[in-house]
């Protein structure tokens, strides 16, 4: 479980803090409001940066192989402002089987580095220091006399594996797990390709690989399947028969949806379907993830674009009731469908004045509503452009 | 494909932020299935009763309409609210509302505390059951038995007729 993510100098996130509430009903689902150029996708690519941690990506240098470039992690224009004199920080907070993981990583821009390098990494489990790291020096306990060297424009976390095993397993295996499989998604429906390329166990942001990804999840967990059968496609969906992956005469597999009404059957391969037919085939996905091979932390962009406007609050209903019983999910959104269904004790507000000031710290509405003494129709005022003054 | 007025379907109308938060930890019971159901918060009770009045006089006679409201200790609101329902739409309105506010029932249901939450998923299991425990709570006024003093007798009115359309198949 995502308990807190601490952001400094990266983008607009100056000394940003945001914590997932404690209560046992909010918890796993939180909404994230606030006007365009608020912040609320740069806190999706600080936890993209760290499920690239996770998913064994921590270079901070542009990295050419044979058959791809690999980016960096992050570059010197995503200090805030322009700030590269002082350092970025990245703190994650996560609570795996009661075990509290807390990472901290900073990086830094010397003069005339033309990328940047990290300064200092800390990784602590349940109290106990993993390692720690100055520049290029990693020691893991205090009386360490030679420090482990590490190329100081590479994050040291992914090549890292603790030994210790508990009555939870490896907790530190556990956390990279869990970072690398979190859901991080921003779908652009327009480039969700139906042809299976190579499996895989990640999720692009655009999830435009659903097919490599679901495919792969499937191996995995072939319950993920029956989960999707019985979800709620067959709602949004009454015609909806089952899945295909179906060969072309190229031997190419495309997935395919099949569709019965009376004795008439019918299939649509997946890029046909309409853009909102995918978003809702893509969250069948994610719930089905999210209970063969959860609990996840999802993040996703404005689940609501591209749905007809009638069915955003089912949509909704159904993914927050879902991941209240295990897993988290995180929501943005600029519609007030949305917003009714969400409480106001979990629905946090981002604000930013001007594109030269950070974004401000997290107010949920009901804290909003006590520092604006306000007791009215949050989503009028909210329309109105009243909350962001 | 999604709720409308042509097909069966169940409309609550929460009259604030608390009584909203009651309906959704209800119906995030794993009973009941959300596809027929839609929640709106509103501003008051009298925004509540407004709503479902001008919803109800739209449809096809299938919409069910579920008030939630604190009567605040206005005895006589519920007397008001049953006058202000149309006759053809009493049988297709259920208020759900209590003598104190809400705050009150929980310390009744032992919720005292928690949020609204707990309040919320222990109605919903008392109502799978049999309208007992919580409901047979003194705090609950009715709008169709203004003088009975707990919420059993629209408890199993909603049994009657909304159970049917939110149970999860």
């Amino acid at each position: 479980m995502l308990k807190r993510l601490y952001v400094h100098n990266y983008k607009c996130l100056v000394n940003f803090e945001f914590k997932m509430d404690e209560d046992e009903y909010y918890k796993h689902t939180a909404l994230l409001i606030g006007k365009n150029g608020s912040g609320k996708s740069s806190v999706a690519e600080v936890l993209q940066i760290f499920q690239q941690i996770g998913r064994q990506q921590g270079n901070l240098e542009e990295i050419q192989t044979e058959t791809h470039t690999l980016p960096p992690l992050v570059i010197p224009d995503h200090f805030s402002f322009g700030v590269s004199d002082q350092p970025m920080r990245f703190e994650i907070d996560v609570e795996l089987d009661g075990r509290l993981c807390h990472y901290a990583l900073v990086l830094e821009l010397p003069p005339k580095f033309k990328c940047l390098r990290v300064k200092q990494e800390q990784l602590v489990v349940a109290g106990k220091t993993c390692f720690t790291r100055n520049l290029a020096d990693v020691r893991f306990s205090d009386n360490q006399k030679k420090p482990y060297t590490k190329d100081w424009h590479e994050v040291y976390l992914p090549e890292f594996i603790d030994q210790t095993i508990d009555s939870n397993g490896n907790v530190v295996a556990l956390f990279k797990n869990w970072l690398r499989r979190m859901l991080i998604l921003s779908p652009v429906p327009k480039t969700i390709r139906a042809s299976l390329n190579s499996k895989s166990l990640y999720l692009k942001l655009d999830a435009s690989n659903i097919v490599d990804w679901w495919t792969g999840l499937n191996d995995r967990n072939p319950d993920a399947y029956a989960d999707v059968k019985a979800s709620f496609l067959r709602k949004v969906f009454p015609d909806f028969l089952g899945l295909r992956n179906e060969p072309d005469e190229y031997g190419v597999q495309y997935l395919t949806l099949l569709f019965e009404s009376g004795s008439a059957k019918t299939s649509i391969r997946l890029d046909r379907l309409s853009d909102g037919e995918k978003c809702l085939l893509l969250a069948a996905f994610v719930l089905a993830a999210n209970a063969t091979d959860g609990p996840l932390l999802c993040f996703w962009d404005e689940p609501d674009n591209f749905l007809a406007i009638s069915e955003v609050e089912y949509f909704v209903a159904i993914l927050k009731k879902h991941f209240l019983r295990s897993g988290q999910i995180i929501m943005t959104t600029h519609n007030p469908e949305t917003l009714n269904r969400f409480a106001e004790d979990n629905t946090y507000i981002l604000r930013r004045e001007t594109h030269l000031s950070p974004t401000r710290p997290p107010q949920t509405i009901t804290q909003w509503r006590k520092s604006d003494s306000f007791e009215g129709d949050f989503v009028r005022a909210w329309t109105l452009g009243d909350v962001e003054a | 494909m999604s709720v409308n007025k042509y097909k069966k379907h169940v409309m609550v109308y929460a009259e604030d932020e608390a009584t909203k938060q009651l309906a959704e930890s209800f119906l995030n019971d794993d009973g009941f299935d959300l596809r027929r159901v839609t929640l709106q918060k509103c501003q008051g009770w009298k925004d509540a009763v407004e709503r479902a009045k001008r919803d109800g006089q739209l449809d096809k006679g299938e919409r069910r309409a579920v008030v939630l409201i604190d009567l605040d200790g206005a005895s006589t609101r519920v007397t008001d609210i049953k006058n202000a329902v149309p006759a053809d739409l009493q049988e297709r309105i259920f208020i759900i509302g209590w003598t104190g506010c809400i705050e009150q029932l929980k310390i009744n249901a032992n919720c005292r505390g928690i949020g609204f939450q707990k309040l919320g998923e222990q109605l919903a299991a008392d109502f799978r059951g049999s309208c007992a425990g919580i409901w047979t709570n003194q705090a609950f006024v009715q709008m169709h038995e203004p003088d009975t003093k707990t919420g059993a007798s629209e408890c199993q009115r909603l049994r009657q007729h909304v159970l049917p359309l939110i149970t999860a198949h």
